[in-house]
């Protein structure tokens, strides 16, 4: 640590203003009713009614099943609650609190009740009951994707990009900013701007959808993702990476001589880091670092079905393996552990794996058995629990 | 910006004093000084002693970075002679209700801006270090900044009863200071460390020569399966210390020692310290003072 310079001149100015006010506040009085100590209105924790503080990450997994049956699997105890019923369910996508499900009935937004604030030197760490807080009238698929204020929705099958007011949404109203007429791949907010990727490329909107700074070029957008750096797409010449909605969009190229069959179709990491992994065609994995601006192909011994970064002191990457094998690699390619081929009878029905990566350990529902496999990724990919979640769609909440 | 809202603060509660000359309510009606954080409503409380009333909004026992208030609170805000915030970015959930306050022009004096500031530094954020409380020199400084600011805002408040009680206080503050001095320094360099997952010492190293070895705490999940990679990194942030106690806020102390005891043969103590909040009377920390000497004795009980 470094002892700053003592904050002088603002701290005259402060005086100053004070001094101001002082003089023409003498008389100042008050016609307000006391309000002193903690009365019972007050709430000590936490921004949101309802929801306690808590002094670690509240992790829990969201189970959505295609009878849109909604579990909640809380991974700190291991109980597991029904949370609602939904109408039948085609697909869902999560941003780390909010499950948004495509059903027969709408796109329905389903509050796990449990997520993390970020503060600079440290974070909080949130838990309230569970609850559908939204159905929307719009079709999917669905992507969604937040930051503390704003949380966008991306209903695919009605071309529309919905904005939400996230505070309003974790009281379970539904609050819309905008909505912007968009085939988008994906829409993510980035401060008081949303980042569209469509046919058209990529660029900074409004929540009207009025553009923002001039486009960049990205042909057949595929995935997005946002990292420590900013929020990355996937086209076919590379990345692009918007880091403010004040700052021009940044082109990260492939490098030269890229085999078109290798480039990443999807974008999958630990939330927050800088580096999110791809699947390099049979070849292995791509691993794009959004603070060096580089893509990295990594061979491996066999080719991949699914990929996710972690990202942390040892470069730990998780793949599933075409062969139905869940394996804890390095950033170099190199094996650390592998399990049986756990996901072989899933593959062969034709489902993709997904992989879900916190600070210690990544969580791969095995889809033909109503489990979900909790991986130790830092010690050989072991097993370190086999946890009961039978549902067609999985996602980690909490972090 | 700050200067800027200040400026027309003041000007706009030029305009609201003119109006207000004539229809003035008694001052009973509501707190003179509203604190924000419950530390500084012990010390604020501690200089004017019965003279006026002060409202302090943080609970015990609570989170300064994220309580919430009444409106009534907020009201009472808006209608104090003066409000005492501890600034530099630690009561996330007050600002709207501060920035209020200042535009109705009531005068708001931040303990941060009579602090030498630390910076903390991250991987991924860094910023000005609020929580200068944890040094009593600081304390000190605060001290000084709130006698000339409520002399300055509270009509009618007897100055010199403010001095007398400043001038204890500050002696009651030095005391501290030299306690914890010679209390750490009976523990010698080598042992001067916290291991902790707290990240408010930063002062308290500073002043007493501490080294703060920052220490990830496994959490739940992990704790319910784990293997030893799952302890290396808090494995190695303990042996490099050399000390065997864990300064740490965890859900689980006790599944935490034991698994550090059977993945990395590490046999530790966990120790907790009170950090931002003062508690309820008979807690431990009821008073700023009494947090200070009470994690005093716990750090030199655990490393002495």
């Amino acid at each position: 640590m470094t002892r700053s310079i003592p904050r002088t001149t603002s701290r005259a100015a402060h005086v100053a203003a004070v001094a101001a006010a002082a003089s023409l506040t003498l008389v100042a009085c008050s016609a307000q009713p006391p309000g002193g100590g903690a009365s019972a209105e007050s709430t000590p924790h936490g921004y949101v009614a309802g929801a306690s503080e808590h002094e670690e990450p509240q992790l829990g997994l969201v189970g959505v099943g295609d009878d849109g049956a909604v579990t909640m699997l809380d991974l700190l105890t291991e109980e597991s609650a029904e949370v609602a019923g939904l109408a039948f369910v085609q697909q869902t996508d999560a941003d780390g609190r909010f499950v948004a499900a495509s059903t027969d009935d709408g796109i329905a937004i389903v509050d796990s009740g449990a997520w993390t604030v970020e503060h600079g030197d440290h974070s909080h760490y949130y838990r309230a009951e569970p609850r559908v807080a939204a159905t929307l009238d719009a079709t999917g698929p669905v992507r969604i994707a937040s930051t503390e204020t704003v949380t966008v929705v991306v209903a695919s099958g009605s071309d529309e990009v919905i904005v939400l007011d996230r505070a309003d949404l974790g009281q379970g109203e539904v609050t819309e900013l905008g909505r912007i007429d968009a085939d988008a791949v994906a829409a993510i907010p980035l401060g008081d701007a949303i980042l569209l990727a469509d046919d058209a490329g990529v660029r900074l909107v409004d929540h009207a959808g009025e553009k923002l700074g001039e486009p960049a070029t990205c042909t057949s957008p595929t995935d997005a993702m946002t990292t420590r750096v900013g929020i990355a797409v996937a086209c076919a010449e590379g990345a692009v990476l918007a880091t403010a909605e004040d700052a021009p969009l940044e082109a990260i190229p492939y490098p030269a001589g890229t085999d078109p069959s290798t480039i990443a179709t999807t974008l999958d990491g630990r939330p927050g880091r800088p580096s999110v992994a791809a699947v390099g065609g049979t070849v292995g994995f791509w691993l794009l670092d959004t603070r060096e601006r580089t893509w990295t192909l990594v061979p491996t011994p066999t080719p991949l079905a699914h990929v996710a970064a972690v990202d942390d002191a040892d470069g730990h990457v998780v793949a599933a393996a075409t062969d139905g094998r869940i394996l804890a690699l390095d950033a170099t390619g190199a094996q650390l552990g592998a399990t049986e081929p756990v996901l072989a009878a899933a593959l062969a029905r034709g489902l993709t794996p997904t992989i879900e990566v916190d600070a210690s350990r990544a969580y791969v529902p095995v889809a033909t058995d109503g489990t979900v496999l909790e991986i130790d990724y830092a010690d050989a990919a072991r097993i370190a629990r086999t946890l009961p979640l039978a549902a067609a769609h999985v996602a980690e909440v909490g972090r | 910006m700050r200067r800027t809202a200040r400026t027309l603060a003041a000007i706009a509660s030029a305009a609201l004093a003119a109006g207000a000359l004539a229809a003035c309510a008694p001052a009973s009606e509501g707190p003179r000084i509203v604190v924000t954080t419950n530390i500084l409503g012990d010390v604020v409380d501690a200089l004017v002693g019965d003279q006026v009333e002060v409202a302090t909004l943080m609970p015990p026992n609570s989170d300064p970075h994220s309580f919430e208030i009444s409106a009534q609170q907020a009201a009472a805000m808006e209608g104090a002679d003066l409000v005492v915030a501890n600034g530099l970015g630690l009561e996330e959930g007050l600002t709207q209700h501060v920035e209020a306050a200042e535009a109705a022009g009531v005068p708001i004096v931040e303990a941060g801006d009579a602090v030498d500031v630390l910076e903390y530094a991250t991987e991924d954020a860094s910023g000005p270090d609020p929580h200068w409380w944890t040094d009593p020199t600081q304390m000190r400084s605060v001290v000084d900044a709130l006698e000339a600011e409520l002399a300055e805002h509270v009509d009618g408040i007897d100055v010199a009863g403010l001095a007398e009680a400043a001038d204890a206080y500050r002696a009651d503050v030095e005391a501290l200071d030299a306690d914890l001095a010679a209390a750490f320094e009976t523990l010698g360099p080598e042992r001067r460390v916290l291991v902790t997952n707290h990240h408010v010492f930063g002062y308290l190293a500073e002043r007493y020569d501490f080294r703060i070895v920052g220490a990830v705490i496994p959490g739940g999940s992990t704790l319910a399966a784990p293997s030893a990679s799952d302890l290396d990194e808090l494995a190695d942030a303990i042996r490099e210390a050399a000390v065997p106690v864990l300064f740490a806020e965890s859900s689980q102390p006790d599944r935490l020692i034991q698994v550090l005891a059977e993945e990395a043969g590490l046999d530790v103590r966990v120790e907790s310290l009170f950090t931002e909040s003062l508690t309820e009377p008979g807690g431990g920390a009821a008073t700023y003072l009494e947090l200070m000497t009470a994690n005093g004795e716990r750090i030199v009980d655990a490393l002495g």
